[in-house]
């Protein structure tokens, strides 16, 4: 596959850095053991870290769909009494609340699998649209003229150039931070990564013959598009969509850490990091648990992330 | 560079400087995009008025603001002053201080390029040996843990990291102070609280370039010499890891100043990115548009630049 230009390597997004220069410089010439190897069969073989890894969001997942129904949020008998209780294991810990209690007396547990919710949500609409979106204009990129190749390239380098987390709370802030203009502005996030992807891809595929037939025949563009390109692009789309899950979780965590999430009744991760923060000399439990549960859920969708990429695409390289 | 000087010099100087003159005039197009984005962004959900004047602001004072703001005059007028004041930097005064937005946010500018830049120097400092003695060690035991260390620096958020290290070193330890900027101790743990992401990435990258380095034929016509194991390392290996390094600094700074957003609020650091938080707080639009402004100008006068000076150094990029 050496027509293949772009690697779709996405080393986290903080490295898809690599602008057209760098990856001029990083393609290849495969090393010398890796060239003489016989063509491997990919077979999905699991890495018990995978493994875990999904199991992890499993039980996650699960847990913030039944959420009502496992643990309903109490307010009934909060009092001062139930306040900064310590996890299980530790003296004067509460049986009632396994990992302990926050401030107001709030079980940490309780607030874990319903922030789960918010997290979920966002991270699985942002980066689904950021998709749609990216690989829309990725195609229209590669497939259109000149001109509308640099305009939106153009429009890529500057989303992709200016910091993310900036953008993002300043447009949540203006726009009042609902569960929709969260999950609005955190599709802006990830469009320009899709439409890079995506436009690379479709340059090195539309030179092939049977694209070259399809058009010769007179398949209309958007046909030729979405049945002879796209499935052919997909793994990539793919692996990119899972490593956005984590970092939108992060943004989403990073916004409501710094108090423009969601406002009150709802709950997030962030949010109880931010409560928590005061604590740190004598309730650690409160920052721990939601600190603990954002960086377990990250590190497993990096891990299926990774995996993913080496299993779907094989000229990835590591 | 002998590389420059070979025949066909004075043609390649000349695509430099029209290469320059291109640059300018498409960093000057983002500038105003993204100006134009500012001015947009306060009319966006209804009469700015209601936004200057703050959640408890009378009829009066809003009355007031559209005087100070011209904002009754047409809005293709606002545009047209909007636009000129933003060539001579001028955003306004903070609805807050009532002192120019620009100055608020320009003498937070240092605090900023301090932090940002003592972790792009920690980071270079830790990811540089790490990735390449992950490197030299392909797929033995410290590659392994260097690249667990690497996934976890990745995953794990900053604040998460932040509030580590604050709960470690300044809480239990009580080592170093956990916020304010009175001394260089102040700086250590939001420097290596920021650098953390920047050392995973750059620790990936200079692996994996390493890597690639390593099977060229120079490194092995280097080592058939004799040469010792650190001279190829550090004069033949390395060059190339850094020109590549180079080229994902522009976007390492747009990381490290949106990183700093959340590292200041975290450490009461007193910089650009804490104060753009304040003023989003306090509904305070100028600052805002100020501080965004500025960040842009900063982030895409600095990406020109590396892209621009990448030429110089990579003698292939020519002509392209």
């Amino acid at each position: 596959m050496t027509e293949k230009i772009e690697t779709p390597v996405i080393e986290g997004i903080k490295a898809d850095a690599a602008s057209q220069t760098a990856r001029m410089l990083a393609s290849p010439s495969p090393a010398p053991e890796e060239a003489f190897e016989p063509k491997r069969r990919r077979r999905l073989k699991l890495d018990p870290l995978v493994v875990i890894s999904m199991l992890i969001l499993a039980v996650i997942v699960i847990s913030a769909l039944l959420a009502d129904f496992i643990v309903p949020i109490k307010t009934e008998g909060l009092s001062f009494l139930t306040k900064l209780k310590p996890p299980f294991w530790m003296e004067k810990s509460d049986p009632r609340f396994l990992l302990g209690t926050d401030s107001a007396g709030h079980d940490i547990l309780t607030y874990l699998i319903h922030g789960a919710r918010t997290s979920l949500i966002v991270g699985l609409l942002a980066p689904t649209i950021s998709a749609i979106i990216g690989v829309g204009l990725g195609m229209l990129a590669g497939f259109r003229g000149r001109l509308t190749d640099t305009i939106i390239m153009r429009a890529v380098d500057v989303q992709i150039s200016f910091p993310f987390l900036i953008l993002a709370i300043v447009l949540v802030a203006v726009l009042k931070p609902t569960m929709f203009s969260l999950i609005v502005v955190l599709s802006i996030g990830g469009w320009a990564f899709f439409a890079r992807i995506t436009r690379g891809e479709v340059r090195a595929i539309r030179q092939r013959d049977y694209i070259h037939a399809a058009e010769a025949v007179g398949v209309p563009g958007l046909q030729i598009a979405l049945r002879h390109v796209l499935p052919n692009i997909f793994a990539s789309i793919i692996v990119l969509w899972t490593f956005f899950i984590g970092i939108i979780i992060l943004a989403e965590a990073a916004i409501s850490f710094l108090g423009l999430g969601l406002p009150q009744p709802a709950i997030s991760w962030g949010g109880m990091l931010t409560d928590g923060r005061n604590y740190l000399d004598n309730a650690w439990w409160i920052p721990f648990w939601p600190g603990l549960i954002i960086s377990l859920v990250v590190i497993s969708i990096n891990t299926i992330g990774d995996w993913l990429r080496d299993v779907l695409d094989p000229t990835a390289q590591r | 560079m002998a590389v420059i000087a070979s025949p066909g010099r004075t043609k390649s100087s000349s695509y430099f400087l029209t290469g320059l003159l291109w640059r300018l005039l498409q960093l000057v197009l983002v500038l105003w995009i993204i100006s134009t984005l500012l001015f947009f962004l306060i009319r966006l959900t209804g009469d700015p008025a209601d936004f200057l004047a703050g959640a408890n602001g009378t009829p009066e004072s809003k009355e007031r603001i559209r005087q100070a703001y011209g904002l009754s005059d047409p809005i293709v007028v606002q545009y047209a002053r909007f636009i000129w004041n933003v060539t001579h930097l001028d955003f306004g005064n903070s609805i807050y201080s009532n002192l120019p937005a620009m100055q608020l946010i320009l003498e937070r500018l240092p605090a900023t390029a301090l932090l940002a830049f003592s972790a792009l120097i920690v980071a270079l400092l830790i990811a540089i040996p790490l990735g390449t003695i992950a490197a030299v060690n392909r797929g033995k035991f410290i590659d392994r843990f260097i690249s667990v260390v690497v996934a976890l620096g990745q995953s794990v958020p900053t604040f998460v990291f932040g509030l580590l290290l604050i709960f470690v070193f300044a809480v239990n330890l009580k080592w170093l102070p956990s916020f304010g900027q009175e001394g260089p101790q102040y700086l250590i743990l939001p420097t290596i609280a920021l650098s953390l992401g920047f050392i995973a990435q750059l620790t990936r990258l200079v692996r994996s370039n390493m890597l690639e380095t390593l099977n060229q034929d120079y490194i092995r016509t280097a080592r058939s010499k004799g040469l010792a194991n650190a001279i190829v390392l550090s004069r033949h290996a390395f060059r190339n890891t850094w020109l590549t390094i180079i080229t994902i600094l522009g976007l390492n700074l747009s990381m490290l100043l949106g990183g700093s957003v959340v590292i200041e609020q975290l450490f009461s650091w007193p910089g650009m990115g804490a104060k753009i938080l304040t003023a989003i707080n306090n509904g305070d639009y100028p600052v805002i548009q100020a501080g965004v402004f500025i960040v842009a100008l900063i982030v895409f006068t600095v990406n020109s630049l590396v892209d621009y000076l990448y030429q110089f150094a990579d003698p292939r990029l020519r002509g392209k």
